[in-house]
């Protein structure tokens, strides 16, 4: 498979089952991605990033058990090449210079289109060559 | 903000920021599931079969029922406040198996791909109930089973006869509610922990209207673990009659 065509490995952790199927479709749909698993709260999405090593982990900040920031360090340190992408229902002016000094490489706020999520995913994971920007 | 404390707030024990964090996400994210299915209509109608795009406005639709739940929900506790904390009773003789099952077909929706079990004993005497108030119950039970649920997992509705009483248990497969935190969910605003699901006003609500008709309603194990949350209805007339 070229690499134009590699189809990503996703981690989607939010507690709203119903949000994680729309996204899971969203993902699907693009031809580019593949959800490998749901996580319905902050320490869920530890176990499995460190199980299912994804590409990229779409995570939500509001969550029981463990919350997004707590969960992301932890995350990473279980998955170290997992770029994760903060969605959260958050305002980005507010949370997001926390999640990226937290270690996420993009804070995106819920409600942004699907398709526009989907391109901005696809340029996260495989940016232009000489692009070293993230959303 | 102050933290409100007085028993006749509608917002005791929550503070008013704290309140609009919790209904922000909530709806938030309802608004977001529905906006983001109606795009992907738009962007992929062509692709997209007709059983998937079908699927897709049911998911839709369910999401609209859920919000309705909620709004439900806060105008029976605008109620409650305004009357002093009483519900109106307007239960009247009504045939139970008749009942649910009419509303099992109201119900299967807001299940979405959970099956819905429904083991309903046959003949079960009149009971003292009032559609609208049994339906709201029912709904906001499987709303709160699908929460807790894993995906795909069966909820259980049994209906059996208690004595002059009939019980009616929604039983959900997720991890269900500790025993020292079972009398606690029927309170106002309660969810099990912080940043928990919902907004913690559901049970508080059914608790009102079951014992506004006269029943009981408590939390206890499912046989195959999970939650299993039971009410009764009274039977309305002496079940040794004919």
């Amino acid at each position: 498979m070229s690499e134009e065509n590699e189809v990503f490995r996703v981690l989607v952790a939010d507690d709203v089952q119903d949000l994680r199927s729309m996204l899971r479709l969203a993902l699907e749909l693009s031809g580019r991605f593949t959800v490998v698993a749901e996580a319905m709260d902050g320490a869920h999405a530890v176990d499995l990033a460190a199980m299912y090593k994804p590409d990229l982990a779409l995570l939500d900040l509001s969550m029981p058990a463990l919350d997004g920031l707590e969960a992301l360090p932890r995350i990473l340190e279980a998955s170290p090449a997992t770029k994760v992408v903060v969605l959260s229902g958050f305002e980005e002016a507010r949370m997001a210079p926390v999640a990226l000094k937290g270690g996420a490489v993009a804070y995106l706020e819920k409600g942004v289109p699907p398709r526009r999520l989907v391109q901005t995913l696809i340029e996260i994971m495989q940016p232009s060559p000489g692009d070293t920007s993230v959303a | 903000m102050a933290v409100r404390s007085t028993s006749d707030d509608p917002l005791a024990g929550l503070s008013a920021d704290e309140l609009l964090r919790v209904l922000g996400h909530e709806i938030g994210n309802l608004v977001t599931i529905v906006s983001g299915y109606g795009q992907m209509l738009r962007d992929h109608w062509e692709l997209l079969t007709e059983y998937r795009r079908l699927d897709i406005v049911a998911r839709m639709n369910r999401q609209i029922d859920q919000l309705r739940v909620l709004i439900d929900n806060f105008q029976h506790l605008r109620w409650l406040t305004a009357s002093s904390q009483q519900m109106p009773a307007y239960g009247s003789t009504t045939n139970v198996n008749d009942l649910l099952k009419a509303l099992a077909d109201d119900l299967a929706p807001l299940a979405d791909d959970h099956p819905l079990e429904i083991d309903i004993e046959a003949d079960l005497p009149p009971v003292v109930a009032d559609r609208a108030a049994v339906q709201h119950v029912m709904m906001n039970l499987i709303v709160n089973a699908t929460k807790f649920s894993p995906a795909e997992a069966p909820i259980a509705i049994e209906v059996r006869q208690d004595g002059d009483e009939v019980r009616v248990s929604v039983t959900d497969r997720g991890e269900g509610i500790p025993s020292d935190q079972r009398d606690h969910v029927f309170e106002k605003f309660v969810r099990l922990q912080d940043g928990g699901i919902g907004v913690g006003l559901g049970l508080f609500i059914c608790r009102a209207l079951v014992e506004s008709l006269g029943g009981r309603i408590w939390a206890g194990d499912g046989a195959a673990g999970g939650a299993c949350i039971s009410f009764t209805l009274p039977v309305s007339e002496p079940f040794d009659e004919d």
